[in-house]
């Protein structure tokens, strides 16, 4: 196992460089702006503290998802491109030697990718003036989960099917439903707490309607105060199902690989 | 490791596929030899191959190799196996000190002295990638890697085809090499007969998914003849007595599988020795019994 991640390290090398270089230009531009918010042009610019707050949140949640994309690598592909896969096959390994290796590589960078996310947190507050807030580092974590999670479901793919056209689909497939769906979501949730306040969004635009009793800071208010409500009760749900599509990514994998006849 | 008399052992093995079937092939190699499998692209050679290392799941037969049951002892016996094939397994990335860290953490019999031994040997550079390796060089590589991990079988699918007599005669002799140890065997893969006939003791002869020939190189060779005739001594002779015939416009070519029949029977005729090249084409056309 142990020479298969050595494999996947060597393989990867370029694409984490790639990675670290683009954090390191990230983390630079972060620093300047904050410079600049003490002493340079910035400091005397009306919205100032705006323009500090969301480069404070680039820094401490952006960066690390930066970080994450390096769990992302995975060699499945150019196995099969470069017939190291049907290699494999005569190595003293079994499928689940072969494919675990993958998945523990891809563990271990999502340890060390949170642990980098959380010393650039605390770098961010020190260089922006802010105390720590342990919420943050949870962020980070459910960040690099989720990146974490993907990436499994995408090897999975890339063992199943073998092809990068089809992984890139159903990717880009994913991500169109997964949009479509928060966004219908979202408007579905509007269009209720509206309606709850006497107010029709839907409405013909000629008809007379009553002005709505509540702002849309309001909706997204109730709507953050839901969702931290539906994390702290359920935030056990969320573990879980993210544990089973990670063992299920496995099990797939390992099907796929042992699926030979072909 | 179980004692063993044969390297490999094949019964009734058979695959399905599309349009080509690997019809209950059977046939063994000797501990200790080496066997030439021979026969024309699509005859089923890498079908074997593949299915005696796994890649492909065959749908029946027993296999056996090292003693052991291929399927059911498959880490047990990979341990101690090597293959070798025609295109190089590794990414383009990679270059041979790389491998060598790769591979000493999977064999447990893997000797990094003895793979850079083979390296500077083969005049192979440690630290140029593989995607810059010439077609000679990767196979050199991959015969390197190949004997690095104190491997007793070792099995080839057309590991010298595409290479130059130069690089073909180097590899040749490392494997004489390789079998100066008894217990090491090679199943070796090839349309290039000529190789075969050098270093072969065994040859088995498959052709459209069926075992033509199997047994040892020098009793085939010896058994085979090529005869050659006119036209008109030609068409005398009974269909059923010889494999295939060539006709051209100054005479037949007959191939007879005991020689020893044939020169009783025709005393007076021209009877050369048959290559493993003829026998190989005189096979695949023993259907259409006459050919050009």
């Amino acid at each position: 196992m142990k020479g298969l991640m050595l494999k996947e390290l060597y393989l990867s090398a370029k694409y984490r460089i790639i990675v670290l270089s683009t954090y390191g230009l990230l983390f630079i531009l972060c620093v300047l702006v904050r410079l600049s918010s003490v002493y340079g042009n910035i400091a005397n610019m009306t919205g100032r503290d705006m323009v500090v707050n969301s480069i404070f949140k680039v820094m401490a949640l952006g960066l690390p998802l930066i970080l994450y994309s390096s769990v992302f690598n995975i060699q499945v592909l150019n196995d099969e491109k470069c017939h190291f896969r049907q290699y494999s096959h005569t190595l003293p390994l079994t499928e689940k030697q072969i494919v675990g290796s993958v998945y523990l590589l891809c563990l271990i960078f999502f340890g060390i990718a949170t642990l980098a996310g959380w010393v650039n947190y605390f770098i961010a507050c020190g260089v922006y003036g802010r105390e720590i807030d342990l919420k943050y580092l949870l962020y980070i974590v459910i960040i690099g989960s989720v990146s974490f999670v993907v990436s499994c479901i995408n090897m999975s793919n890339a063992y199943r099917y073998r092809s990068n056209k089809i992984c890139t689909a159903i990717i880009a497939v994913t991500c169109i439903i997964l949009y479509l769906g928060i966004a219908a979501g979202f408007m579905g949730l509007m269009y209720y707490y509206y309606k709850q306040h006497g107010y029709d969004l839907f409405a013909e635009s000629g008809s007379e309607k009553e002005p709505p009793d509540a702002t849309m800071n309001d909706f997204m208010n109730d709507l953050a105060a839901n969702l931290r409500w539906v994390g702290a009760h359920f935030w056990w749900l969320f573990l879980l199902t993210g544990a089973a599509l990670v063992y299920l990514s496995f099990c797939r994998s390992v099907k796929a690989l042992e699926r030979r006849s072909n | 490791m179980a004692d063993y008399e044969n390297a490999i052992e094949i019964k009734e093995l058979t695959k399905r596929f599309d349009g080509f079937t690997l019809d209950n092939i059977s046939f063994n190699v000797p501990k200790g030899s080496i066997m030439g499998f021979i026969g024309q692209n699509g005859a089923g050679k890498s079908t074997t191959i593949n299915s005696l290392l796994g890649i492909i799941k065959p749908d029946s037969g027993e296999m056996k190799m090292l003693g052991l049951d291929a399927r059911k002892d498959e880490t047990e016996i990979k341990r101690d196996i090597a293959a070798v094939f025609d295109e190089l397994p590794f990414h383009e990335q990679l270059n041979a000190k790389m491998l060598d860290k790769m591979l000493r953490h999977i064999y447990p019999g893997w000797s990094s002295e003895t793979f850079f031994g083979y390296l500077e040997r083969f005049s192979l550079p440690v630290k140029k990638k593989f995607g810059k390796f010439s077609k000679g060089m990767k196979m050199k590589l991959q015969i390197a890697a190949a004997l690095s991990h104190g491997a007793k079988l070792l099995i080839m699918d057309e590991a010298t085809t595409g290479l130059d007599p130069v690089v073909r005669s180097e590899i040749l002799d490392i494997f004489m090499e390789y079998l100066q140890d008894e217990n090491n065997s090679i199943l070796m893969s090839s349309h290039i007969t000529s190789d075969l006939e050098k270093i072969a003791d065994s040859v088995t002869f498959i052709d459209r998914g069926r075992i033509l020939i199997t047994g040892y190189k020098d009793d085939i060779l010896a058994s085979h003849c090529i005869m050659k005739c006119s036209k008109e001594d030609y068409a005398a002779i009974d269909r059923n007595n010889f494999i295939s015939a060539r006709v051209t416009d100054f005479g037949a070519e007959l191939m007879f599988s005991d020689k020893k029949a044939c020169e009783k029977k025709y005393s007076g005729a021209v009877i050369d020795s048959a290559t493993l090249d003829d026998i190989m084409i005189y096979y695949v056309n023993r259907e259409k019994k006459e050919w050009s």
